[in-house]
């Protein structure tokens, strides 16, 4: 992957889109403009030619009375609620734009071009594989990964104890020759206190 | 893979979240709920600033006008921002145009290509199935990255492997890139190819 075209590909898919919610909030931004528009401009015409004015104009606020609502026009928990929603979304659009927004995704390499695997393909992929080589029943082994590492938890039966430490190196050897970007650690525990009747 | 900018997504979500929290805290002092934010200098000054800028704009019809103007094309501008959101898809995945003083222009669609894909993938041991798009790509990309590349620009393919539980993802890399050389030869043309390998939903769709 040593094209540019392909490294920006990857890099998209790495990283979620904020597509949906920078127009949702674009849009409700644009909607409050609007509004402020309409009162500005019904304004501009009273005071431009009061005589043409249509009488629906009246039942437009002027600016003065825009502003004086939150002194107390409207009532005072009203305005705390609307105080407490535009906060709100505003501490929601603010986080989405400011969270790194990564997909727990990793990048292979491949000569032809941009090539991404879910951590969960690599997670399935290794507790399989640890339930082959400790002898248990798949459904012993649990795997989750983190931005660094993938956890394979094994809970075998009582009395029966799989060698950790061979576990812990074929995890290795699968995540060395698979390679990804950025790198995965591979994390083996076995549980001491094993499952009663489990295989 | 949309062409939709990122950078601008993300300075837009900061600057419209920025000015929301910062009118809520104005209309919490306001309401002099808080009353130590009430306190604040910045508040006063704030809402001091708010009510001649009202005064004003009440006092002059071209102040009023003018504002009223802005505020609508800012209004615009962010209609069309969230309008021009998640571009890019497209349904031709390929483009031959017409040789010199011909007229035999080649547009091969994504199905078309689905087909191919899905039916190479027949043989696939590690990935469940293959699910192809297409997105477009500029002219200028295509050329910086060493792709053929025509006047209307091309378009990158995304092919999305959904690998079967527990399968080895060297085995399902391995599957769709001979899924893509296949491809190469069957279109005779080197087209971007995106791969990303996606875990099945289903629990019984086991490795063979």
């Amino acid at each position: 992957m040593t094209r540019p075209l392909d490294a920006r590909h990857a890099r998209r898919l790495r990283h979620r889109s904020r597509s949906l919610s920078a127009a949702v909030a674009a849009l409700l931004a644009a909607g409050l403009l609007a509004a402020l528009a309409t009162v500005l401009a019904a304004t501009a015409w009273r005071q431009a030619a009061p005589a043409s004015a249509p009488e629906v104009l009246g039942a437009i606020l002027t600016p003065t009375q825009l502003v004086g609502l939150a002194d107390g026009s409207a009532g005072q928990w009203v305005l705390v609620a609307i105080a407490a929603a535009v906060g709100v979304v505003g501490l929601a659009a603010l986080l989405a734009g400011v969270t790194p927004s990564i997909r727990p995704r990793r990048i292979l390499r491949d000569d032809r071009g941009a090539v991404l695997v879910d951590d969960d393909v690599i997670a399935h992929h290794l507790a399989g594989r640890a339930a082959v080589d400790a002898g248990v029943a798949r459904s012993a082994v649990s795997a989750y990964t983190t931005r660094r590492a993938v956890t394979v938890e094994i809970t075998p039966a009582t009395g029966f104890g799989p060698d950790r430490d061979a576990l812990q190196s074929a995890a290795d050897a699968a995540l060395a020759e698979l390679s990804p970007v950025p790198p995965l650690l591979a994390r083996v525990r076995v549980a001491t206190n094993g499952r009663v009747g489990a295989s | 893979m949309t062409t939709s900018n990122r950078v601008a997504a993300r300075i837009l979500l900061v600057t419209i979240g920025a000015l929301f929290v910062a009118a809520s805290l104005l209309l919490l002092a306001r309401t002099e709920v808080v009353a130590a934010l009430s306190a604040t200098t910045i508040a006063a000054t704030a809402w001091s600033a708010l009510d001649e800028a009202a005064v004003l704009a009440e006092g002059s019809a071209a102040i009023a006008g003018a504002a009223a103007a802005v505020a609508l094309v800012a209004a615009a501008l962010l209609v069309g921002f969230a309008l021009s959101r998640g571009r890019g898809r497209t349904s031709t995945a390929l483009v031959l145009p017409a040789e010199t003083g011909g007229s035999d222009r080649v547009e091969l669609s994504v199905a078309a290509v689905r087909d191919i894909v899905r039916h190479v993938a027949d043989d696939a041991r590690a990935v469940e199935k293959v699910d192809v798009h297409a997105y477009r790509v500029s002219r200028r990309a295509l050329a910086r990255s060493g792709f053929e590349a025509h006047a209307g620009g091309g378009a990158a393919l995304l092919m999305t492997g959904t690998v079967r539980r527990g399968a080895d993802p060297r085995d399902a890399h391995r599957e769709l890139s001979a899924i893509v050389e296949r491809l190469d030869q069957a279109l005779d043309v080197l087209v971007p190819v995106v791969i990303e390998l996606v875990p099945t939903r289903h629990r019984v769709a086991r490795a063979a």
